[in-house]
């Protein structure tokens, strides 16, 4: 057992300290960041809780229902700047991108002190595919909320769609991880796979935007 | 491999080809709210299809609890609602059409809780996909797609069908078989029925017009008889079911041409 509350206070606190001497862009990345630490937090509260209450397991809890709340989490603060102080598009991407940064961080540390960092293969992995995927996953929401909105179709159906999107990609990746063999592999070629396609929409879609 | 996995995988496929072509209609073309829409609805599906197929390969025979599938399940009936959303004007002159179809809807729901018990699952299905329904109905009374004669007739059979569905749970056990195979029999005919009017619409340039109407009706009831059917049955729903997105997609493209 690990006490995450005392790791998040452990590494966000320096951070927090330092946003009083940053200004702007930097100093609003920072603050999505250390949020997007606090939705990871709260994530795997959910997620303990759900674990009790319908008696899955931890595995199964962590393949099924995690990415359900893990997404929905890190959506509400993107969602909650968006509605709340309607930022210019690129700032927009910029803080989904520090929101799924800092979940994913909370998570790998979370990880790393639960099961070791010996395995310098296990690590790399880890870092790169789940920090992969948390950030691919929200930068695709906020491209998709950003297109919405110009094509004026934003609203519910919108959201939800770009939501459970974001869900299913989450929740393909866990299940296919959660078995050894070839489809583990799969699972980490999954998200590195997205990213490259995605990388080359997103550097389309703004030269779109311009 | 069982049926299941094997009819996923033609699914799946066929859903990564029609995702692809969306992806070149969006290049090629006017980029439409409707078609980017359509894009996202098919996303959702080929990627609750990949999970689908995942699971029955790595944990064969277990029941699949609640997972991110269903929630991309809704979704893509609420973006197909949206996409045919984006062109419908005149919702306050289909009331009453909206009415009816929120009760079709209604008598759906019911009989899947009858059938499966999981109220919260079925309610929520059933609430994006009356959203589908009405803005399916209200895109299909504003094209007029439907002479009147063919519309009373989908309504007499839909009637028909859910009446003889709520007698299955009362007649006597001698009947029940029987009654099974006449509601199989409705349905199919029906899906014989849209497929036939889809695919005519889709060769016939006059009745470009119609082509999202007829081909997303036909979707629509392959929809519902899916939910309806078991063993072979839903074994050719499922074919059906694959058969109209590639059908829809050529009617956006083909509306698209137009415009």
């Amino acid at each position: 057992m690990i006490y995450a509350e005392n790791i998040l206070l452990c590494i966000a606190l320096p951070l927090a300290i330092s946003m009083f001497f940053i200004q702007g862009e930097l100093r609003r990345y920072l603050a999505a960041f250390l949020l997007g630490m606090v939705m990871c937090l709260i994530s795997a509260y959910i997620g303990g809780f759900m674990n009790l209450v319908t008696g899955m397991g931890e595995n199964d809890t962590s393949v099924f229902i995690s990415p359900v709340i893990e997404e929905l989490m890190k959506l509400m603060p993107l969602f909650f700047f968006m509605v709340m102080f309607a930022p210019k598009e690129r700032t927009l991407t910029m803080l989904a991108v520090a929101i799924g940064s800092g979940f994913a961080t909370f998570e790998n540390c979370c990880y790393i002190l639960t099961s070791g960092s010996e395995n310098l293969t296990y690590v790399l992995i880890r870092g790169f595919v789940v920090g992969v995927m948390h950030i691919v996953s929200i930068l695709a929401l906020s491209v998709w909320f950003i297109s919405a909105k110009r094509l004026n179709v934003f609203g519910f159906p919108a959201v939800v769609g770009g939501l459970s999107l974001a869900m299913i990609f989450h929740a393909l990746y866990n299940l296919l991880v959660s078995e050894p063999g070839t489809s583990r592999i799969i699972g980490y070629l999954l998200p590195l796979l997205t990213t490259a396609g995605l990388y080359y929409l997103y550097r389309k879609f703004f030269r779109f935007l311009e | 491999m069982n049926v299941d996995v094997v009819l996923n995988l033609i699914m799946t496929a066929v859903m990564f080809l029609v995702f692809l072509g969306t992806l070149w209609l969006l290049r090629t073309e006017k980029r439409e709210a409707r078609t980017v829409l359509f894009a996202f609805a098919v996303a959702c599906m080929l990627l609750s299809g990949l999970y689908w197929l995942s699971y029955g390969v790595l944990r064969p025979g277990t029941r699949m609890p609640f997972a991110a599938n269903e929630i991309a399940e809704s979704a893509m009936f609420l973006l197909f609602g949206a996409a045919l959303n984006t062109k419908n004007r005149d919702y306050a002159n289909h009331k009453k059409d909206i009415f009816f179809t929120a009760l079709f809807t209604l008598a759906n729901v019911a009989l899947w809780i009858a059938w499966s018990g999981e109220w919260v699952d079925d309610i929520l299905t059933g609430l994006t996909i009356g959203y589908f329904f009405c803005a399916l109905v209200v895109w299909i009374k504003q094209t007029n797609s439907f002479p009147k004669w063919e519309w009373r007739i989908i309504c007499v059979f839909s009637l028909v069908l859910f009446g003889t569905q709520a007698a299955i749970f009362w007649v006597p056990e001698w009947l029940k078989v029987p009654f099974d195979y006449f509601c199989y029999a409705i349905m199919m005919g029906m899906e014989a029925f849209l497929m036939f009017r889809a695919f005519r619409t889709l060769f016939v340039p006059e009745r470009t017009k119609f082509a999202v109407a007829d081909t997303f009706a036909a979707y629509a009831w392959t929809q519902i008889a899916l939910f309806m059917s078991s063993g072979a049955f839903y074994y050719v729903d499922i074919l059906l079911f694959t058969m109209c997105i590639p059908m829809m997609l050529l009617a956006l493209k083909k509306e698209a041409t137009a415009v």
